[in-house]
């Protein structure tokens, strides 16, 4: 990644930036200039607006083969997390044990490492996830309890997971 | 005009290798640990480093504090390891707390007191009127050579500290502050070096032990107190040995510094570890407890503090998911080879 677009990205990556539109209330992250329903009757409309910070894992995936830079923590861990707030976020969950991870569980955002251009290179950081312990839930009370569904692993989506982050619906 | 504590923060990553699996490895004896009383320490997950330790407990501070990030006037992040040798770890700290622009700053290294260095240039700018607030942080992710005595204890953690003028904020006033600083190389790390050396034995007498003394004499001194004003004492804990021996040559008895030593069971966490005690101390104090806080860095230099906890403290957060303790109680042991990955000593090859 440019050092440039990196540094663009910051707000986001460090802090779950979204953009909340004006004339429906439809919140994006990542953030959008126009909001894709409403268009024209946007533009001027979008504000931003951090999200909380909390989640619910809706689907998960272990990963074996590593995308680039990440060959030292294979097995990890992607999934995609309903925020509160509205928009679904790609993320890798982090310092979980494999059974405290699963449709439905509740997860907070953490300040992490993503990446590095190299040993030389800028150091990318932004936000991870982590399953809240059991007795820790007065941090997530706001999480609704999200789409759990059967609590299956889906297979077959590690290439579309791994591209945080994801475009709410 | 007091100047104070008036928020912190503590951060400890989850993951513990064990005195005897480290002592397993290169075949010395089982009970290395036990003579240096550290069991466990702390080590960080692959995706951690100083500036995301400095974040975490950056962000727990400001979560409790009653003054907000656009009220800081400086961060000072005081490391040995911080991740770029040139671009200040405070400006991603300043980033993640979505920070005012408009404050100074500067990276701070003195060995392992590096933090408290920072405490004390972050009340001279709240007292001098020139800051409203100011974060200090010490934290670091410190390495060990394998097979070297330091591998048993560096271990990775911070906090942050935030010091403020406002009475009605005030957790802790520190009353005072005391530093002795010489030229002495118990411990060092050339530029370019992966991990440090140290002057074997030399590390005890003439370094720690005299410098910590100095510091917290002088400060009984200035004071006019002796160990027995304290209800609760800390020092830096490069193993939980060494804090012992030199609290109860100052005349502090165990039930003083058992709250702040937590060396036993997360290893030395270098400019992190006497404000992680202090943290520690400060999660369970009571209105009018007076404390006693001496810091140490190798090269080499003790910072000596006096601080009285005030009845703000009751309305603070201190609830479980706030405390330092509830941390520590959750954590995930590794064995040699997870750690070895955990901390860069694989070396991939090959092609997948
Ligand atoms: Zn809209």
């Amino acid at each position: 990644m440019s050092v440039p677009r990196f540094w663009r990205e910051i707000p986001q990556r460090y802090n779950l930036q979204a953009a909340k539109c004006g004339a429906c209330e439809g919140v994006y992250f990542p953030p959008r200039e126009v909001c894709p329903a409403c268009r024209r009757a946007s533009i001027g409309k979008m504000a931003p607006m951090r999200l909380s910070g909390v989640g619910t894992i809706v689907e998960w995936t272990r990963v074996h083969k590593p995308a680039p830079g990440y060959e030292m923590q294979v097995p990890y861990t992607v999934a995609l997390i309903q925020a509160p707030e509205g928009p679904l976020l790609t993320g890798q969950v982090v310092d979980s044990a494999s059974e405290a991870i699963h449709v439905g569980a509740h997860v907070r955002s953490v300040f992490r490492r993503v990446g590095q251009d190299g040993e030389a290179g800028v150091i990318h950081y932004g936000t991870k996830w982590v399953v809240e312990a059991r007795g820790a839930e007065a941090r997530s009370d706001a999480v609704p309890t999200g789409k759990a569904t059967d609590g299956k692993r889906r297979k077959g989506r590690n290439k579309a997971l791994f591209q945080p982050p994801v475009r709410s619906p | 005009m007091p100047v104070g504590i008036t928020s912190y923060g503590a951060y400890v990553p989850r993951y513990r290798i064990k005195s005897e699996e480290i002592a397993r490895v290169w075949g010395d004896d089982a009970n290395v640990g036990k003579g240096l009383n550290v069991h466990e320490k702390s080590v960080p997950g692959l995706d951690e480093d100083v500036a995301t330790i400095s974040v975490e407990a950056a962000r727990q501070a400001m979560r409790r504090a009653k003054t907000t990030p656009n009220d800081l006037g400086a961060i000072y992040v005081g490391s040995e390891s911080h991740p770029y040798a040139v671009k200040p770890t405070g400006t991603i700290v300043q980033a993640a707390l979505d920070a005012t622009p408009f404050m100074t700053m500067a990276d701070y290294e003195f060995a392992c007191k590096a933090g408290t260095a920072a405490v004390q240039t972050g009340m001279g700018l709240v007292k001098s009127g020139m800051c409203k607030t100011v974060l200090a942080i010490g934290a670091d992710t410190s390495q060990g050579a394998p097979r070297n005595a330091l591998e048993y204890s560096a271990s990775a953690g911070g906090a942050a500290i935030l010091i403020g003028a406002e009475k009605k904020h005030i957790l802790a006033e520190i009353q005072h502050t005391v530093s002795f600083t010489t030229d002495t190389p118990d411990f060092w790390r050339r530029e370019g070096q992966k991990y440090p050396s140290h002057g074997e034995r030399f590390t005890g007498e003439p370094a720690y032990f005299r410098h910590v003394r100095e510091a917290s004499e002088r400060l009984f001194a200035d004071t006019r107190t002796t160990a027995k004003d304290y209800t609760h004492a800390v020092f830096h804990q490069p193993n939980g040995k060494f804090p012992a021996t030199i609290a109860e040559k100052l005349g502090f008895t165990k039930e003083q510094y058992a709250t702040g030593l937590l060396a036993p069971r997360i290893g030395n966490t270098y400019s992190g570890a006497v404000l992680l005690g202090l943290a520690a101390i400060l999660d369970i104090a009571e209105p009018d407890d007076s404390i006693f806080m001496c810091g140490y860095g190798s090269g080499a230099g003790s910072d000596a503090f006096q601080l009285e906890v005030t009845r703000n403290i009751e309305d603070y957060d201190r609830s479980p998911r706030e405390q330092l303790a509830t941390q520590l109680a959750s954590t995930t042991m590794l064995d040699y080879a997870t750690y070895a990955k955990h901390r860069g000593k694989i070396i991939l090859g090959g092609s997948e």
